[in-house]
């Protein structure tokens, strides 16, 4: 062998040996990074996994200790940041690119698949029954709903992944037609940031390596909100983005581990709005306001002070600490960002069995202790129920009652129900509201209120909705059938002029 | 797991090198057996037990050949042992197809359903390897291995276990007996272990989004360009990733001193389906050649046997990949062409040797029977075709299926491309390693392994990793 030879030789042995052994060997000198890109590391088995001999623990081994060197983390940050700016294309785990290096979140597009009319129709007909509930105990309620960036920015999406945005438009005009027939109190902020964003081209609304709206973004929506609220608002003048530029992070430059230092955005001059607001007087009228909000709200936390008396929380926060704001409140703003708004009102944080429904039915509950002059209803219509001496008694899956709520003989009285139960085994209770007058239809999938009920006895009692008086209700005592009866249902009055529970 | 995933490259192969390389000589067999077992237990969990056994009956078997005396005796125990093989094989591999064709075609609907049975990883790899020995023992070929660590080293040896090639024991055991550990040999290993490795995750993995498109959009919606793009597509891609998992078994196993034969040789630069099958997939086709086609006679008993006897190859090797028709049907697309050609050369003699045949007649037919490997079903595979065929239709040339095309794939593609059409049979990975190779090209590859390694580095160090295509099999 030559020397040529040899040295070729001894070199790509060492940069073999350096490949394969270089990760392991720094995690051994440099120890564990922290965990990166918005993620948990890999648990390390159970030692009884390993002493088993599982397969799958050899692997769970391998990735807890290789994600934990620095070099998988650099060697991500390259790749990444080589796909970005050279190649311009990226598709991995929760990222693409869209044009002119603007980067986009796959969860806006639902793994490609569209939203279907009834999951939609069911979603914002729950958050407008949430609303009728929260009103009827008391509380002014808003939904506000962040537009997702590629339903605002459709121009940066890339053709090459339109895999995954191909239904994107279908699914948002699917929504937002649904909210105006059937939802117009819920407060989509849409069409404000597309105004803004035709008025003020130089300034992005949303940031390019960011999943959020901007500073002015976030200022555009929130002042929207606002004039909802206060009217007064609507002629002051309006945050205005200034010259001072700040860098701030940006989580999908985090998320990548993009090599940067996040991203620049024009602070927002708000002091007159603020000065202007503060001499409103239904802000001290108001003196408990409770916002529960995602990621989108927590980015404007600042511009949330004209609620002097408010306070914030995450909806993933504390249940209890929600509940009890909650039943302490006379205001609630719940904001939830568009892509995540159907499944968060079918089964996550805008359900009524997340800490959202429960602490408005709990609210409801506190209100219908004000209730008084309770009777036994009237004439209903049973299917799969039978009377008997026990009370109403569900013998069939899917069980239903439908029962008209009485007119109040005197005066504005908002109807209340009073329900006593025994359920075998845990079950779903559910009434069902008309729709509003002008509506079409009688009952819809999502129009109710729904309480979870464990086994045994239960005595209810709730203020329902004012458009409710004279119209019909349907009680759906649990899924199961044959498991529930209902001792007696009565309706009574509660003083439209009572005071706010609380 | 696979040789370009993560924990394969940077967590199994560090701990496997040290241990096999730095054990004492003596516990280099028992070391490297350990390490098999154990990466075969890491991807195929308890079915280790069905690579144990298989290695039990090849051993035991063998042994009981050389022990019987008469013909007779060495028949059964040979037949016996085939049999169990062959029967472990067709259990896990093709016995849900067989009752589901029972049941089609005598309208009956049988008791037995194997609907949830998974495949062992490399069971048709290591079954024909098993099979190999033991027919080579039973003719005498080759002695029985009495040595069972050395037997089981070899059939467990982990760069070849589970997507081959094919290594018959009689080709490589001297090196098992004598492994060829140098810096020289770990060096060329290596190298071709990074150049299969770039061939993988560069090319094969960067031109899959193009049939992987194409195949799922609707059947009726694929224009004559586009079906013939990702046929083209899909065989680039095949290749690639094939020969590349090959150069890295290769590889490999020359780390650890032992050498394997090779497994491609630019099978796209044939002129003819009969040149691509010495190319392509080599292991396999010389297997079905000495163990299938000459034991039934090859080509000794007249041009209608000699036919009959490829056809039934051919099947065979269709049904090889897989239990379908799609694959059986492949099979015998190449084999009616293998026939066909020798009708040709026996009217014309010269006719195959002609280098302008790979464009007109080679390339195109092998393009046209990649969609019956690549289909889930026949009706894919017919709809594909029929859109192969329209250069007329409307909207023949639309792209929509699959544009616009990812830059990465749009690279991919070409340098696929480059290979699949550029005359000359030389092949980059095989130069590279070659012994006759020149100071100042080895010095060239050493830079480009250097490279190589990097970028791969860096690319499954980052990624998920995308399993190999010949894993199914």
């Amino acid at each position: 062998m030559s020397k040529a030879k040899k040295i070729g030789s001894a070199i790509v042995t060492t940069a073999f040996v350096a490949m394969i052994a270089s990760p392991l060997l720094v995690l051994g000198f440099r120890g564990a990074v922290e965990p990166y890109g918005q993620r948990e590391f890999t648990l390390f088995p159970p030692m009884e996994a390993l002493s088993t001999g599982s397969s799958g623990a050899f692997d769970q081994v391998a990735s807890a200790l290789l994600e934990r060197s620095q070099l998988k983390k650099s060697a991500i940050s390259v790749r990444n940041t080589i796909l970005l700016k050279i190649v311009h294309q990226y598709d991995q785990n929760n990222v693409v690119t869209g044009k002119d290096g603007w980067l986009f979140w796959k969860g806006d597009w639902f793994g490609g698949q569209c939203q279907t009319k009834y999951d939609v129709e069911m979603a914002v007909s729950r958050m407008e029954a949430m609303l009728d509930v929260a009103a009827a105990s008391g509380i002014e309620m808003y939904f506000a709903i962040p537009s997702d960036k590629s339903t605002l920015y459709p121009e940066f999406l890339d053709p090459h992944f339109k895999k995954f945005w191909v239904c994107k438009q279908q699914s948002a005009d699917l929504l937002r037609s649904t909210i105006r027939t059937k939802a117009s109190r819920i407060i989509d902020h849409l069409t404000a940031l597309q105004d803004a964003k035709r008025n003020s081209p130089g300034n992005n609304l949303y940031g390019k390596v960011d999943t959020h709206w901007t500073y002015f973004g976030g200022a555009i929506a929130f002042r929207q909100l606002l004039t909802t609220i206060f009217p007064e608002a609507s002629g002051m003048q309006p945050p205005a983005p200034t010259e001072k530029m700040t860098l701030r992070p940006a989580d999908l430059e985090t998320l990548m581990l993009l090599v940067g230092n996040g991203e620049a955005e024009s602070d927002i001059d708000s002091s007159v709005e603020t000065k202007a607001l503060s001499s409103i007087k239904q802000f001290d009228q108001a003196n408990s306001t409770v916002i529960l909000h995602d990621s989108f709200y927590s980015k404007i936390r600042g511009l949330t002070d004209p609620f002097r008396n408010g306070v914030e929380y995450t909806l993933g926060a504390d249940p209890k600490e929600i509940t009890n704001a909650v039943l302490g409140s006379n205001r609630l703003i719940v904001s939830r960002i568009e892509r995540a708004v159907v499944d968060s009102a079918l089964t996550g944080p805008l359900s009524w069995s997340s800490t959202l429904g429960q602490s408005l039915v709990a609210r409801d509950e506190l209100a219908a202790r004000e209730c008084e002059g309770f009777a036994s209803s009237g004439k209903s219509t049973l299917r799969g129920i039978v009377v008997d001496a026990s009370g109403f008694r569900t013998t069939t899956p899917d069980p239903q009652m439908v029962a008209t709520v009485p007119i109040p003989a005197t005066g504005r009285k908002t109807p209340c129900i009073r329900l006593q139960l025994t359920l075998k085994i845990p079950d779903v209770f559910e009434i069902f509201f008309s729709p509003h007058a002008g509506e079409d239809g009688a009952f819809v999938a999502g129009r109710s209120i729904q309480l979870p009920l464990d086994a045994g006895d239960h005595a209810i009692e709730l203020v329902l909705p004012d458009y409710l008086a004279g119209r019909s209700i349907r009680i759906d005592p649990g899924d199961s059938g044959q498991q529930t009866t209902m001792r007696d249902v009565q309706f009574g009055w509660r003083s439209a002029a009572g005071g706010t529970a609380r | 797991m696979v040789f370009s995933a993560s924990n394969f490259l940077f967590f199994f192969l560090p701990i496997a090198l040290s241990v096999a390389l730095f054990a004492k000589p003596s516990a280099f067999r028992p070391s490297l057996l350990v390490l098999s077992l154990v990466f075969y237990y890491w991807s195929s969990d308890t079915y280790v037990i069905i690579l144990v056994a298989d290695v039990v009956v090849a051993y035991l078997g063998a042994l009981a050949l050389d022990v019987c005396g008469s013909t007779r005796s060495r028949n059964a125990v040979a037949t016996s042992a085939v049999v169990i093989l062959v029967g472990i094989l067709v259990f896990f591999k093709y016995l849900d197809f067989i009752v589901m064709n029972v049941d089609l075609i005598s309208g009956s609907k049988l008791p037995m359903k194997f609907t949830g049975i998974v495949l062992p990883i490399g069971i048709s790899f290591f079954t024909f390897q098993a099979l190999s020995y033991l027919i080579d023992v039973h003719r005498r070929a080759i002695p029985a291995e009495p040595n069972v660590v050395l037997f089981s080293t070899y059939f467990t040896f982990f760069p070849h276990l589970i997507a081959g090639p094919i290594v018959r024991y009689r080709d490589v055991v001297e090196d098992f007996r004598e492994p060829k550990i140098s810096l020289a040999s770990f060096s060329v290993g290596a190298t071709r272990f990074a150049h299969g490795l770039m061939k993988k995750v560069m090319i094969a993995d960067g031109v899959a989004p193009i049939p992987d498109a194409i195949f799922a959009a609707p059947h009726d919606s694929i224009s004559f360009i586009s079906a013939w793009l990702a046929a083209a597509a899909y065989g680039i891609q095949l290749y690639f990733d094939f020969s590349g998992y090959s150069d890295m078994a290769i590889g490999l196993a020359r780390m650890f001193g032992i050498r394997f034969a090779e497994n491609f040789k630019r099978p796209y630069a044939s002129r003819s389906i009969t040149e691509f099958w010495r190319l392509w997939h080599i292991s396999l086709s010389t297997w079905f050649r000495d163990y299938l086609y000459i034991p039934m006679g090859g080509s000794r008993h007249g041009r209608i046997a000699t036919y009959r006897n490829l056809l039934i190859v051919f099947a065979v090797t269709g049904l090889w990949h897989g239990a379908s028709w799609t694959f059986l049907c492949w099979g015998l697309f190449h084999g009616l062409f293998i026939l066909g050609e020798r009708v040709a050369t026996g009217r014309w003699p010269k006719v195959l040797e002609k280098g302008w045949l790979r464009y007109v007649y080679f390339l195109p037919v092998v393009t046209f029977s990649w969609p019956l490997f690549r289909s889930t079903s026949l009706e894919q595979a017919i709809s594909l075709w029929k859109a192969m065929g329209l250069p007329g239709a409307a909207d023949a040339f639309s792209l929509d299926a699959v544009s616009p095309l990812a830059t990465t794939s749009i690279i991919a593609l070409a340098i696929g491309a480059a290979i699949y059409v550029l005359p000359g049979r030389l092949s980059f990975g095989q130069l590279l390693t070659s012994e006759t190779i020149g100071d100042r090209l080895y010095i060239a590859g050493a830079c480009y392994t250097v490279v190589a390694l990097v970028v791969c580095q860096v690319v499954a160090l980052s990624g998920g990793y995308t399993p190999f295509l010949y894993f199914q099999f």
